[in-house]
Order: structure tokens, then sequence, then C-alpha cells
């Protein structure tokens, strides 16, 4: 007897907690904020909680015993659109597991409402987007500014300049016998400085032309280009000993124009920086590094100190002052984005005294 | 014969005085008559407004045209002169500060008979004006 009450004591304690475990996942079901769907194993509904009446706008009775009507398959998340009557039509984010329900094959689907997710997801994208044309826009404007820029460089800055070296020089020719050498010397420098400037206003618009110019690509061939650079050096100073070393037949598919200009920006550079040395040795030839092709510029020159070589190819920097070796500091920076313009790099390496040798790809 | 005589259109103060110096200093004795904007250009082109009752039978040997004028451009100008019958042939040199690819083209187009970039240094600058004077009222046959 005492066995049996303690039996049943046993069963009531067992019932008990089968009670307290179903309220549990009672709870957890029909609190759950997502929508879920059991299904038999052909697709139709046999239960759903109360969550998916929010999702799907519609009373659970109405879907018991209908068809689901989307592929189930076993462990897959997919993204779907939810039709909800009345309501515009949502997003739910469906997962799909295969298990059991009352002893037969059945779906458990879960589906998470991320409706206003997606539209806030939407609206940063509308944002981003709206950003992205405000930025172009910026940079269409910023873009005319300087093409307006250099327009008013090469016409309104050098107008002045004319002014000024013109009246200097008239000065010099009609008045010169009013002035003592002081005046006339200050006139010169009037004339120097301006000069200076002209050629600086010239340099600007040719780094600004560069960035505009539009690309003709052909096979160029830089061996002959270069040649001709070396001659017209030697021609312009044949009392200079100096030797051009130039390997034959390279080639290069670029802008045969902008490709000029940079080979002639890089040997002058050399042609200048050697031309305190006695003798002079400058070479173009080509290398390889890395299966790529890397041509380059080399002389005995003056050289730099390689900490610099990160300044060699900004504009207007200069290593040297004016009174060492003339230049505005412009070549370099023409030089680097000629390169650039070729999808390619550019490099220096030197040491003072000893030379230096500038290498570039092209692309 | 007719008379040969130079137009310069041209509003830098600066600029005339400097290109009538260079001619001067180079021997060049011709007129030269100076317009100051596209407007006065026009005007003196079509003998209206302050060039009313001009004789339009008398055209220069050549026309220095600046680009960037008040009022009206220089394009304007040149396109204006060249759309007229009586003005068509009228030999027109641009005489620019601009060598910007757009406006060298651009000249061309509307029918410019030369493109020339005014040179910052005055030898360079003299130089054009009197290579630009001798060409034009000398070399150069003239529209009969």
């Amino acid at each position: 007897m005492k066995k049996q009450t303690n039996k049943a004591g046993q069963d009531n304690i067992g019932l008990q907690a089968l009670k307290e475990s179903e309220a549990r996942f009672r709870t957890i079901v029909l609190w759950s904020p997502d929508a879920i769907i059991v299904t038999d194993a052909e697709g139709k509904i046999e239960y759903m909680n109360p969550a998916a009446e929010g999702v799907f706008n519609r009373k659970v009775e109405s879907f018991i015993g209908k068809d689901f009507g989307l592929p189930l398959v076993d462990g897959e998340s997919t993204e779907i659109d939810i039709f909800r009557p009345g309501k515009d039509p949502g997003v739910g984010d469906m997962h799909v597991v295969e298990t059991e329900w009352l002893d037969k094959k059945a779906h458990l689907i879960t589906i998470r409402d991320i409706t206003e997710r997606k539209k806030a997801e939407e609206q940063l994208k509308a944002i981003m987007a709206l950003d992205l044309q405000r930025k172009t826009e910026l940079l269409e404007i910023s873009n005319k500014e300087l093409e307006a820029f250099s327009y008013s460089v090469s016409h309104d800055l050098r107008a002045p300049l004319r002014s000024i070296d013109g009246f200097s020089k008239a000065i010099m020719e009609d008045y010169s016998d009013k002035l003592d050498e002081q005046g006339r010397n200050y006139l010169c420098r009037v004339c120097t400085a301006c000069q200076q400037m002209a050629q600086l206003v010239e340099d600007m618009l040719m780094l600004s032309q560069i960035n505009r110019s539009e690309m003709r690509r052909k096979q160029v061939d830089l061996s002959a280009l270069a040649k001709s650079i070396a001659d017209e050096f030697m021609q312009n100073e044949p009392q200079r000993k100096a030797e051009f070393v130039i390997a034959p037949s390279i080639t290069a598919n670029g802008d045969g124009q902008l490709l000029n200009i940079m080979l002639h920006n890089l040997l002058e550079n050399a042609w200048k920086f050697t031309g305190k040395h006695p003798s002079a040795r400058i070479e173009f030839g080509i290398t390889k590094k890395e299966e790529k092709t890397v041509y380059f510029v080399a002389d005995d020159g003056a050289g730099f100190d390689m900490k610099y070589a990160d300044k060699l190819f900004g504009a207007f920097q200069r290593l040297h002052n004016v009174e060492e070796f003339e230049g505005t500091g412009i070549g370099l920076a023409i030089v680097k984005r000629i390169v650039s313009r070729h999808g390619g790099k550019v490099w220096a390496q030197g040491e003072t005294e000893k030379g230096t040798a500038f290498y570039f790809t092209l692309n | 014969m007719k008379k040969q005589f130079l137009v310069l259109v041209e509003d830098r103060p600066d600029d005339i005085d400097l290109t009538l110096r260079a001619l001067k200093k180079n021997n060049i004795a011709n007129e030269i008559v100076v317009l100051r904007d596209g407007v006065e250009a026009l005007d003196y082109f079509f003998a209206t407004g302050k060039h009313d009752g001009r004789n339009l039978d008398e055209q220069p040997a050549v026309v220095l045209l600046d680009i960037k004028l008040p009022k009206v451009d220089g394009m304007e100008v040149l396109k204006r002169l060249r759309a007229n019958e009586q003005t068509k042939l009228i030999p027109v040199v641009i005489l620019t500060s601009s060598k910007e690819e757009r406006d060298v083209i651009n000249g061309y187009q509307l029918g410019c008979n030369s493109y020339v970039r005014k040179p910052v240094t005055f030898e360079q600058f003299s130089e054009a004006v009197r290579t630009l004077g001798l060409y034009w009222l000398l070399l150069n046959e003239p529209i009969p």
C-alpha cells in the first residue's frame, strides 16, 4: 500500500515536472517573436504559433491544413517575400529543419520578420548612394575648378609677368643712360625673377595638362627618343665631356608625347646633375625585377642622400639650392605623374656624389 | 595701292603699349587701329555704334585678336567675322596667353589664319610681334 502510494506520489511528481516543462516550452513558443510553423513531410501546415499571425497578418486557423507553398529544404536559410493581406509585403528570414512531430516526419520552420531591418538597410543604401552622388558632384566641381585654375594660370598670371618683363626691358633700352650700374643691376634682377616665375607658371601648367590630357597609346621606341634627347643636350653644350649609353630597341606601349616628356625630364635631370663633374656617363637601359621589365636612367653625377628619397617626386621639392643647380623642382613630379598615368611605378636610388638611378615600370 | 594697316583687338593697356612699342622698334610704321573689347571690335568691322559710318571698303591687312576680352570674347568676334560676307576673308591671327588645346582647336575651327601664344619674355614677345607685322604687312599678298 505504502509502495503504491509511493508510486502514485512519484507519478504525481513526474506529471508535475512534465507539466512544468510543457509550460516552459509553451511559453517559449507562444511568446517567441519569430513565427514558428510545423508542417508534415509534404508541407501541409499542422501548427503555427501566435507570432505567425503577426508575420503573415492572418489568423492561425486560416493556415492549418493548407500547403505551406514554399520549397522546404532541411538546414537551409532563405530570405522570403511575405505576402500580407491589407499590409505592404514584408521580408522574412526563413530557416527550415527536418524533425519529427507526433512520431511522423515533419518540418520545423522559423521565420523572423526582417521587414523593418530591410527597410533600414534600403534607406542606408539610398543615403550612401546619395552621399556617393554628392561626392562625385563635389569631385566634378573641384575638377572644374582645377581646370579653371590652370586656365587662369596660363592666361592671367602670364599677362602681368609680360608687363613686368616688358617694361623693365623698355627702361633698360630707353633710359639706361639715366641709370647707374646699381640701378641697371636691380632691373636685371627683376627680369631674372620674372623669367623664373614664367618658368614656374609654365611648369605648373604642364603638370596640370599631363593629368588632363587624353592618353593616346601606341608602341613607342624609347631608345630612339632617348637618343634624340641626348643629341639635343650634346649639341647645346658641345664642350661637355659626357657619354650617353643607350640600350638599343627598347620599346614600350604608351602615349608617345607623355613618354617623351618623361624621358626628357629624366635625362635632363641626369645631364644637369652630372654638370659639375669633369666627365659624365649617362645610361638608359632595362633590367628585370620579378619578371617585369624595369626601365632605368642612371648617371654618375651629384647623387642624393637616400633619406630624402621620398621627397624627390613632390612638386616644387628641391634637394639642391638654385645657385648649385637651377630648376623649379617640378621635373620629377611630372615624371611621376606620367608613370602613374601609365599604371607604373617610379623610384630612385642614389648616394651623394656617387650618382643617381631612376627606375620605372609601365603597364 | 590701298593703305595697309593693322587692327589690334586687346583690352590690356600694357599689352597694347608693348605691342605698339615692339612694332615701332622694329620699324613697322603702318597705322594700327586699337580696339579695346569685343563689342568695339564688332562695331568697327560692321560700322555700327561708335564706328558708325566707317568706310567698309577699308579692311586691315590683319587682325591681331586676343581671346579673353570684356563683353564679347575673341572667339565670338571671330565667329561673327567669318559669318559675314564682307568680313569673312579678313586675315585673323589669334594672339593670346592661352595655349589650351581646346582654345587652339576652337580658334582654327572658327577659321583663324594663325594662332600665336604671347611669350612672357620681352625679347620673344618683341620677336613675335615683329614677325607677325612683317609677314602680314609685307610678305603676305592681301585680299584684292
